[in-house]
């Protein structure tokens, strides 16, 4: 199958190993409480990890995700007080502003979209500032909260179900979509994809505009599962879901990655936290070996293509090689 | 007959006693508790950690340790974690006094008993925890606006100037506690020192040194003094005003922690006060707490850690080293 690429194939190995390590060594990892906890992780870093990985596939990278956390979620609490659909809706459009923004910057300066994201970031955490004024910004909704992390089948909620959902959509968008082509053509070859008639400004808008929603999303449900919005939250997010797309396949160069692989980097990320956390690990420990993971990961994804046709070729001697 | 009857009566009554008072106490050893914390990262939040892991092992607690690094989202999470081990109680450290307040609400769903330390939420829902001990942060801002007070005294400024203040980090309840509690008892004490200025230091020397030194560029000598929500940060703001070429021992130099750093400053002269709030005490409080609440013992909903005002007289007998790791 034309999926099933050594690059997915050693993710989901990885996947599988460090689930079997971990349900040993621990009786409660594969518990249905963990597998909600799981879950819950999953949805919070798969969807950010979703949009920023869209950004990279168009040759772009988004560095104001973790901002936009940040005032989506001032945004959903000072908006969706009495109407919380009200409030993420205002978010998202928020997002999906600042995703504009981003990508008409990015046009028009003809920079790199690391500087005006950058400036976007650093101007959105003093928006953030300002808008919670110094207090403690507190969402007294708790029946939202309740309902969003409602457990469903006891490891599932509809917060899980958003992301999944997003997935498939963001999924369908790249795969039978002209908009989705022209987008991994931008990311792959900018001048030949401009030379053959891919919309290359359009898809760099697109991608940054789902980049900022997603992220304003991720900001809007977070907030009303905490209760709270705060100029803070998001702060380590940035490196964690560049970390997730990496392990997903996502290349940095562009052009590269499907979401199936993007929820297998996520899951691998997550599944690592996760456990390492059920084990007490503190957290020095686990910036490690996240580290470690993506390094190693990044090794062997540089060597697999040689070693796949090193292991094709011993496995059919007599025929040529493609 | 009938006396050999009813002193055996007795006797098997007074063992029955001493069995069920023994196995009360016992309810409390071996039991698996879980303590979700701040990282190590902070030089405070290790000493309590260590302190807590030691004080759990002399009560022979089966103490789980979980830390994050300030991180309210993660630690939301490491709650769904520890309500699927069922432990026969959670201590939580609330690294966001209201961003954990869902989880509070499901660690009572699961019907696990939650004892708090070190942040107190907003007390109307109290009736999601136990009991709470650790600092009383407004209260520690008023004692500290007393000392500020004293300080401008002690150090010959009157009863009105011009001082900054170096807050912790933005939104965190602690912060926004020790502001307000000491602006509140400034105004009532010595409605003639002003705060002028204020920026975050984020609880770490280095930003506080630069926090301080942009201030200080803006105020210049109006400047009198200075409080901190932490002595770490003092120190920071000192050295950015020893930079500016003002004298620290002249001015009224405040904070709260009685921290080893603090300590050093009050007896070189350079800091006029602090605020105790040992994590030592918080640690002890926090331990006690959750035995007396396994041994079925009845605790007051709110237990505050002692906070003494301490200057260069009483430090050495206030404020007890801290442990070395």
């Amino acid at each position: 199958m034309k999926s099933l690429t050594p690059s997915f194939l050693l993710r989901s190995g990885l996947l599988l190993v460090m689930t079997l390590t971990f349900s040993l060594s621990n009786s409660s990892f594969l518990s249905l409480g963990n597998m909600y906890a799981l879950g819950q992780s999953f949805a919070l870093l798969g969807l950010i990890t979703l949009g920023l990985a869209l950004t990279m596939i168009a040759g772009e990278f988004d560095l104001s995700v973790g901002a936009i956390v940040a005032v989506a979620g001032l945004v959903m609490v000072k908006t969706g007080e009495v109407q919380p659909l009200l409030g993420i809706g205002l978010a998202v459009g928020t997002g999906v502003l600042i995703g504009l923004v981003n990508g008409a910057l990015t046009l028009t300066l003809a920079v790199s979209s690391l500087v005006t994201t950058l400036g976007v970031m650093i101007l959105l955490r003093g928006v953030a500032v300002w808008i919670e004024g110094g207090q403690v910004v507190t969402y007294a909704n708790f029946d939202a909260a309740d309902l969003l992390d409602l457990k469903l089948l006891e490891f599932l909620s509809p917060r899980s179900l958003v992301t999944v959902g997003c997935f498939v959509a963001v999924a369908a968008l790249l795969r039978f979509t002209r908009i989705g082509r022209d987008i991994y053509a931008t990311g792959s070859r900018r001048k030949a994809a401009m030379m053959s008639g891919a919309r290359v400004p359009l898809s760099i808008l697109v991608a940054f505009a789902l980049s900022g929603g997603a992220a304003a999303l991720v900001g809007a449900l977070m907030s009303i599962s905490l209760a709270t919005a705060s100029s803070q939250f998001g702060a380590n997010l940035l490196l964690q879901a560049a970390t997730a797309a990496i392990l997903g396949g996502v290349a940095l160069s562009g052009g590269v990655g499907r979401p199936g692989g993007i929820a297998v980097g996520v899951l691998v990320l997550s599944v690592l936290n996760n456990g390492l956390s059920l084990m007490g690990a503190g957290s020095p420990t686990i910036l490690l070996l996240n580290g470690a993971v993506l390094v190693v990961v990044v090794l062997i994804d540089g060597d697999l293509p040689a070693i796949a046709r090193r292991a094709m070729q011993r496995a059919r001697p007599h025929a040529t090689s493609t | 007959m009938k006396n050999t009857s009813l002193s055996r009566l007795l006797v098997v009554a007074l063992l029955a006693a001493a069995g069920f008072a023994g196995s009360a106490h016992a309810a409390a050893r071996g039991s698996k508790v879980i303590l979700l914390g701040a990282d190590d990262v902070c030089e405070y939040c290790a000493v309590y950690n260590n302190a807590a892991r030691k004080y759990a092992k002399e009560a022979g607690i089966d103490l789980e340790l979980v830390t994050n690094k300030f991180d309210a989202a993660q630690q939301a999470s490491q709650v769904d974690q520890a309500i699927a081990k069922k432990p026969a109680a959670i201590l939580l450290w609330a690294i966001d006094g209201s961003a954990l307040i869902p989880s509070m609400r499901k660690i009572k769903a699961a019907g696990i008993p939650l004892l708090l330390t070190d942040v107190e939420p907003d007390k109307k829902f109290q009736d999601l925890w136990i009991h709470y001990s650790g600092g009383d942060y407004v209260g520690e801002g008023r004692g500290a606006a007393q000392l500020m007070v004293d300080a401008f005294k002690a150090k010959g400024l009157g009863t009105s100037g011009d001082i900054i203040m170096i807050t912790g980090i933005l939104g965190q309840s602690q912060s926004i506690d020790r502001s307000r509690g000491f602006k509140e008892e400034l105004a009532k004490l010595a409605p003639g020192i002003k705060v002028v200025g204020e920026q975050p230091g984020n609880w770490d020397q280095g930003v506080a040194t630069q926090a301080a030194a942009g201030l200080i560029t803006k105020f210049g000598k109006r400047v009198k003094g200075v409080y901190a929500h932490e002595d770490a940060m003092l120190a920071g703001a000192i050295v950015a005003a020893e930079r500016a070429s003002m004298d620290p021992t002249k001015m009224a130099m405040v904070a709260v922690g009685c921290e080893p750093i603090g300590v050093t400053l009050m007896k070189s002269g350079k800091m006029y006060g602090a605020i105790k709030q040992s994590p030592l005490d918080e640690a002890r409080y926090a331990i006690d707490s959750v035995v007396a609440h396994l041994d079925g013992k009845k605790l007051e909903k709110t237990r505050y850690t002692p906070m003494p005002a301490v200057t260069k007289v009483n430090v050495d007998r206030e404020c007890e080293p801290w442990p070395a790791k």
